[in-house]
């Protein structure tokens, strides 16, 4: 292989995973789905400017044991005050909006099951509310402000 | 009458492939570039064989784990006649030896192939779980671009040879660099769709804030410069658009040598930027080399040796700066 070739190729390569990549990004925005074209990739990473009107799911303590909670708190806030210390952070937030989420499309199904898997870590019987709350993030992290909050549904732990 | 349009543009991208290729010959002479390409290729597959090795240690762990989600990608056809703890075993072992086999024998093509299969397996095992994983790309890409180095068996090396060594090298940069470059085009990009759209967009003066503040909400966590950022976005704005910026012109760095060390400094070592545009883990960069080290406790010596090694850094640097890598080491 002579010099002028290998230029040649190499220069072919650069412009050939460009568009591989970049028509990874296309096929995969296009399907919605995580569909690519293995070993390419785009680098199209976080493209997306988040919103400033952001939502997000809670779930709001009410009453503990028929004690209330006052105010009512975050059950991030205080999980292990009355909840079993086998959850991660990350398994209870996606319990959280999968519950959040099966609320909002009123899917009975789920709303049973997520529930069943969330209130089999709470070692007392807890009334919570599930919350949507809409806020710009910056806002909410600089001073607590939440724009508005609507309570979906309400639930009394079901003890076994 | 469609001929003559098509003509143009034709002789369009002649002339910007003369003219990159001119720029090319300048650069690559296959002369003291050589020389420094290669002292840092064997670097490489010591790293290479250091992170396969090191993975070694949680195979039981894997195994045990499960092959929950497993889906196995193409180059991974053969798999499905493996259960899943010897097919892991064997991926992880021969990621090890080959890359070993090619850190012993950097200069010669067989044993740069094999390690290359190895690391495509290995990434290919990691990239089988729903989705992509993308943190050795540049790792692989740079070892499937070192498979066309020339062998260097005789001594001397003859001027041709020396030279096609040179350009591959410096393929590999611009592989690198053009990434980035494809990283800032998104970006923009994405800008111009949400700016239509009226949304906040990457040239808002409270993208970074947007992005950190998001970040940090679902991460339940704080960090001193988010807190800073988050009560000033305006003090971000300006860094952001210098990052991007930087971003999407790095691909032109590979053709401007002396501006590789602004470059490094500039997109490597700005904190601001490891806030901003770094989704998960604050402490890491975006998408670089040293994307898969955060686990490894002499994390900055080894990412001091995967700029060395893996060619983010390059054959401009000058010697001294070699011996401080070995150093290092």
């Amino acid at each position: 292989m002579t010099y002028e070739i290998a230029k040649r190729i190499l220069l072919a390569f650069l412009a050939l995973y460009a568009l591989m990549g970049i028509s990874a990004h296309i096929m995969s925005a296009k399907s919605n789905s995580t569909e690519d074209l293995y070993p390419f990739f785009s680098w199209f990473l976080f493209v997306n400017v988040p919103s400033r009107a952001q939502a997000d799911f809670e779930i709001e303590i009410v009453e503990v044991d028929n004690q209330a909670i006052s105010p009512p708190a975050s059950l991030e806030n205080l999980p292990d005050v009355f909840m079993e210390n086998n959850l991660s952070d990350r398994e209870l937030r996606d319990l959280i909006e999968k519950l959040g989420r099966a609320v909002e499309n009123k899917n009975t199904g789920v709303i049973i099951l997520t529930r069943q898997k969330l209130e089999m870590h709470f070692r007392k019987k807890v009334s919570y509310n599930m919350l949507k709350l809409h806020f710009n993030p910056i806002d909410r992290l600089r001073t607590g402000k939440i724009d508005k909050k609507t309570v979906l549904a309400s639930f009394v732990s079901n003890l076994p | 009458m469609t001929q003559q349009p098509l003509s143009y543009l034709r002789e369009y991208i002649f002339s910007v492939y003369r003219r990159v290729s001119l720029t090319i010959d300048n650069i690559v002479r296959g002369e003291s570039d050589f020389d420094k390409a290669k002292i840092i290729l064997p670097f490489f597959y010591y790293f290479l064989f250091f992170i396969a090795f090191t993975k070694l240690e949680g195979l039981n762990y894997i195994i045990q784990n499960g092959n929950s989600g497993f889906d196995p990608r193409w180059p991974l056809f053969w798999a499905q006649s493996l259960d899943y703890g010897s097919l892991v075993t064997i991926i992880f072992l021969l990621t090890t030896l080959t890359s070993l086999y090619a850190a012993f024998f950097p200069y010669k093509r067989l044993p740069r192939i094999f390690a290359f299969i190895g690391l495509f397996l290995y990434h290919s095992y990691l990239s089988s779980f729903g989705g992509p994983m993308h943190q050795l790309d540049h790792l692989l890409w740079v070892g499937f671009i070192f498979m066309f180095l020339p062998n260097l068996t005789e001594e001397p090396p003859s001027g041709d040879k020396r030279r096609i060594f040179s350009l591959i090298f410096w393929g590999t940069q611009a592989f690198m660099l053009l990434t980035y470059s494809m990283a800032g085009l998104g970006k923009i990009t994405y800008g111009f769709i949400q700016l239509l759209e009226g949304q906040a967009n990457v040239f808002s003066p409270d993208a970074a804030a947007l992005h950190v503040s998001t970040l940090l909400l679902s991460m339940k966590e704080s960090v001193p410069l988010g807190s800073v950022i988050i009560e000033y976005p305006l003090l971000a704005w300006f860094p952001f658009l210098i990052i991007l910026y930087i971003q999407f012109f790095s691909i032109l760095v590979a053709f401007r040598p002396s501006i590789h060390r602004l470059w490094g400094v500039s997109s490597h070592n700005l904190p601001y930027r490891n806030i901003s545009y770094n989704a998960r883990d604050f402490h890491r960069p975006e998408h670089t080399d040293s994307d898969f080290i955060p686990e490894f406790p002499i994390r900055h010596k080894v990412t001091f040796l995967a700029r060395y090694s893996s060619v983010s850094s390059a054959c401009r640097y000058d010697f001294k700066n070699l011996v401080q890598a070995k150093k290092f080491i």
